[in-house]
């Protein structure tokens, strides 16, 4: 079940809850709330702890409703029994700190995969981590191919810190949600991207930074490439206008692509992306014409149809890049054919930050930007 | 990716190689980029698979240990373990099989099957196997692209081996040495048992499981009864062997994940687990515990050539959650099996508060004991002990505590906690001092410059190797004459070691002190040991005067003790004495001193002072002899 509130208020809360829970007395909530309504989280908090429900949740640059983005409002997604779920926060960057705190994750889960053949783990990353490919190798090195990969980045669409992830208790920042829902098929994530027949190589990179494309200055390298490829003059001044539409594409050996959108220029000529880049990672220029909308959305409808199950209520969370790169009516048109070839009597979700997927079923998970995840409630 | 991006691919192979210097780490990053770059989801790595040797179809399976494994839940799990694979499927050139749901059985499970393949040889090192449900798209030429790589990779694998037998010697003597240091730390040496430490950090954790799991947990506290008699009449090596029997037997009668541990010599703490949600279920499986623990330390044991038996006492303390203190629960499981030796031995007791508050309020008063000599609230007080005319002999000096808070406090309260506590010996050198003093000050009148003062003397102040000289010290200090002052000993203190006794008894007799023995009758009364003792007098205990006028027993008893004193040429006194009746009796049988309330209570000097000039003018002169 999945209720959207325009009015964030107690008492329009409690009734749902109220509602609900007179059904399923063992439900739990995952809430999802627009930036504009981060101040109500202690409201969700107070609500569901009188009425003695789990609530897990995050805060979103805006959130989809339907079939258009919404910046007002919640929408509480209602489990009949609450899942398994844990909340990190203060993820470590270094080596050890990472292995710490993935087997920690992992002890965590491992009691939860039972016989259920197919189980989701739903990662909610606050977008400000800087090392989520990293701690995505770390989990799928413990928990391989026993679970479906999905989720999304959540915070805010300036880029700033905002603790934007909470539990019943907690709001916290740099930190990690995992959900784990079974039996549930996993997610479809889509960007429709083509890859163009040119690349290069990311010589020299830390992170999500690129300082060298072919052992040159990564910005020089960038910016002759736009131009050539697409007529484009990129420039330090106009860099933070047009360098959402000319996103790096990471090529893989399958031909797909994993979408990086450089959001930052250093002073040192150095690419700073939502995501990071491996080192030597075969990189290509993409741009916003390649986007084929239609390609996209059959791909997500089919995986849907193919996860088996209603899809009475579907999620769907459209990355904030792709709705910048693409423009406010174009994204809102993917909404509306997404929600209308669906069929579904609701979609929620929200506008993210990143997105994670496997690009094969059960494969492995990867970070991208400038997607769209797809996938079925429960 | 078209096959001129081989070049950088290759390149971050070499990378991720070059970056490894121990193998496990090395092996996964390596198959982990592989998957990446060939997008087949999963892989393993058995090294030294036996490829060469006999060839044909008879044998077509090897043995294999597997290295590492990426992204397969349940192969992950079967890391380190070894498995029996194909040989057409671990040994050849590089090849790509897009049908081979037979070879790759032992991998599919009822989640996915596995049909198509990626064989990739490490150089004589082992092989790399990379599998998928289908074959996953790629113009890379993936079965000999990564052939440069994989030489490098079987040179890396030599050197992390190197690395790693070199670090893992380093390390094994490092936790070798971390071992014994932990061992140490937490076991107890004898037994191996934990130790108290451990047994706390066990508990803490505990403490908090409970918390969260609301069931309670239960603390056993066990000491064997009477093992400082098999320490002292068998010897410490047989002692040593009980405990060891008894750790054994401990260890035997609980759950795996129970902790048992030596607290002490012979006390041990056993911790319960998982007793369930209801106090009552729990304090019957409590109770269940302790009595097969009980009952297994109760049978025979060998120790030597004989067999051996013991008996245990067992306090038996609960827990649920935090609220009470890890120091509380283990003082509390103390006092129940305190209760339990109290109880009669071989007993086992439940933690009683009423009974803690009593423990609790008898160690505060130790506190306070030991500070009351400073502090002056120790006094002497007087009763007095007379003749037949009712004329004063001297005095028995009794002590008081006047505490500030208390009151009064009776002797019978604090006199047992000096003794166990050892502080009787110096409140009873600060006696012995203080009557000397008051002898030397009576000395001087004529009204009291006879009397005599008794003082009682303690067993362990009697035992100190320096008592006679603890004496001497307090009459030349105080100058008074030592014939007025008379050191009252009891039976049970005599016979402790009656060689050592006589030896003080007859340096002090020869300074010109005198002897009084206390409570007689009450002890063995042997007259074998009284005729060696050089005694001056004997003191008959209250007990048989209270009923002398209506007992018949008692009566003869005190005719008895009379005579004998007089066939040994001893003086005698009686105390209690209440009544004239009882007085009458005595004198009339041969007792002429008297001590009792019919006479005075023990009262401060002033008022022991105050009465003597209206007794009978004069002091009456003892009868003891010097």
């Amino acid at each position: 079940m999945m209720k959207y509130l325009l009015e964030v208020s107690e008492s329009a809360v409690d009734q749902a809850l109220a509602e609900w829970h007179a059904l399923h007395p063992a439900m739990g909530v995952c809430a999802l709330l627009p930036e504009a309504e981060k101040e109500r989280v202690a409201l969700l908090q107070r609500a569901c702890a009188n009425r003695g429900v789990p609530l897990v949740g995050a805060i979103f640059p805006a959130l989809v409703r339907d079939d258009a983005f919404a910046t007002s409002g919640v929408w509480l997604l209602c489990f009949d029994h609450m899942p398994y779920a844990a909340l990190y926060e203060n993820l470590p960057t270094d080596a050890v700190g990472v292995e710490r705190v993935m087997d920690e994750i992992a002890a965590g889960l491992r009691p939860q995969l039972d016989d259920t053949p197919d189980i989701t783990l739903f990662m909610l990353f606050d977008a400000m981590v800087p090392n989520i490919a990293t701690l995505l190798d770390g989990l799928y090195l413990r928990l391989a191919n026993r679970v479906h990969y999905a989720g999304v980045n959540a915070g805010s669409e300036t880029f700033q810190p905002m603790p934007c992830l909470f539990d019943g208790n907690r709001l916290v920042q740099n930190g990690l949600l995992v959900i784990l829902l079974k039996p549930h098929h996993g997610a479809v994530l889509e960007h429709g991207y083509h890859a163009p027949g040119k690349s290069v190589y990311a010589t020299s990179t830390e992170g999500n930074r690129i300082s060298q494309i072919d052992w040159r200055p990564a910005f020089e390298v960038y910016s002759e490439m736009v131009q050539s490829q697409y007529g484009v003059e990129i420039s330090r001044e106009n860099f933070y206008q047009l360098a959402v539409h000319f996103p790096f594409g990471i090529v893989r050996a399958n031909h797909h692509v994993v979408v990086r959108i450089p959001v930052m220029l250093g002073d040192d000529g150095s690419l700073f992306c939502v995501g990071e880049i491996p080192p030597n990672a075969v990189l290509t220029l993409l741009q916003s014409p390649t986007v084929d909308s239609d390609e996209t959305m059959r791909v997500l409808l089919d995986g849907i149809h193919a996860s088996g199950g209603s899809a009475d209520e579907l999620l769907l969370f459209y990355c904030a890049g792709r709705r910048m790169h693409m423009g406010l009516e174009a994204a809102t048109g993917e909404l509306h054919v997404f929600s209308g070839c669906s069929g579904a009597r609701r979609v929620a979700g929200a506008l993210s930050l990143g997105e994670i997927g496997s690009s094969t079923n059960q494969g492995y998970p990867l970070f991208h930007n400038a997607t769209l995840v797809a996938a079925r409630w429960q | 990716m078209e096959r001129d991006d081989i070049l950088p691919v290759l390149y971050d192979m070499a990378v991720t190689i070059g970056s490894e210097v121990s193998l496990k780490p090395l092996l996964t990053r390596t198959l982990q980029r592989l998957l990446y770059y060939t997008s087949f989801p999963a892989g393993f790595v058995c090294l030294d698979a036996d490829c060469g040797g006999k060839q044909g179809d008879e044998i077509d399976e090897i043995e294999v240990m597997l290295d590492a494994a990426v992204g397969d839940y349940e192969l992950i799990g079967r890391v380190g373990q070894k498995m029996t694979l194909s040989r057409e499927l671990l040994c050849g050139a590089a090849t790509r099989e897009s049908e081979a749901v037979g070879l790759l059985e032992p991998f599919s499970s009822a989640r996915v099957r596995y049909h198509s393949y990626l064989r990739l040889p490490i150089d004589g090192q082992g092989v790399i196997v990379l599998f998928a449900p289908r074959v996953p798209q790629s113009e890379l030429p993936l079965t000999n692209m990564f052939q440069p790589v994989l030489s490098h990779l079987a040179r890396a694998i030599l050197l992390c081996r190197s690395y790693d037998a070199y670090t893992g010697g380093l390390i094994s003597a490092r936790q070798q040495a971390e071992a014994t240091a932990h061992h140490l730390a937490f076991y107890d040496t004898l037994t191996g048992l934990p130790n108290r430490q451990l047994l706390q950090n066990a508990l803490q954790a505990e403490l908090s499981a409970s918390e969260h799991g609301g069931q309670y947990g239960g603390l056993l506290f066990l000491d064997l009864d009477q093992f400082k008699t098999i320490n002292d009449v068998k010897g410490h090596d047989t002692g040593d062997q009980l405990l060891l029997e008894v750790a054994r037997r401990l260890r035997a009668a609980v759950h795996e994940d129970e902790i048992v541990a030596r607290v002490g010599g012979d006390e041990f703490v056993i911790m319960l687990k998982g007793l369930g949600i209801a106090e009552d279920k729990a304090v019957s499986q409590a109770i269940l515990a302790a009595e097969t623990i009980r009952d297994n330390l109760g049978q025979p044991c060998r120790l030597g050539d004989g067999l051996h038996y013991t008996t245990s006492s067992i306090g038996i303390v609960l827990f649920k959650g935090t609220g009470k203190s890890m120091d509380d629960l283990l003082r509390y499981a103390d006092s129940a099996m305190y209760q339990a030796k109290a109880g009669g031995r071989n007993t086992i007791r439940f933690y009683d508060p009423q009974m803690q508050a009593v423990i609790e309020a008898r160690a505060a008063m130790e506190d306070e004991l030991r500070s009351a000599l400073e502090k002056r609230q120790l006094r002497p007080y007087y009763q007095i002990q007379v003749d037949s005319l009712r004329r004063p002999l001297g005095a028995e000096v009794l002590l008081r505590w006047e505490h500030p808070e208390r009151g009064l406090v009776s002797p019978a309260q604090f006199i047992p906690l000096a003794e166990e506590t050892g502080m009787i010996v110096p409140i009873g050198q600060w006696v012995l001092e203080e009557s000397c003093a008051q002898l030397k000050k009576w000395q001087s009148s004529p009204l009291t410059r006879d009397l005599t003062l008794a003082v009682n003397v303690s067993a362990k102040q009697f035992r100190q190797t320096d008592f006679v000289m603890q004496v001497q010290h307090a009459l030349l200090v105080s100058g008074a004459k030592p014939a007025h002052l008379k050191l009252e000993l009891t039976e049970s203190m005599v016979l402790e070691n009656i060689d050592d006794t006589i030896a003080k008894m007859r340096e002090l007799r020869l300074l010109g002190l005198s002897f009084s023995m206390d409570d007689f009758g009450t002890g063995y009364s042997s007259l074998q040991y009284l005729k060696r003792l050089p005694l001056n007098q004997i003191k008959i205990d209250q007990s048989f005067v209270r009923e002398i006028t209506n007992n018949p027993n008692d009566a003869v008893i005190v005719q008895t003790i009379i005579a004998m004193s007089e066939s040994l040429g001893l003086d005698v006194i009686a105390e209690g004495v209440e009544t004239e009746a009882q007085r009458q009796f005595l004198d009339e049988h041969g007792c002429h001193s008297f001590q009792g309330y019919l006479f005075g209570r023990p009262v401060p000097l002033a008022q022991f002072e105050a009465v003597l000039p209206g007794l009978s003018g004069m002091p009456a002169q003892s009868n003891a002899q010097p």
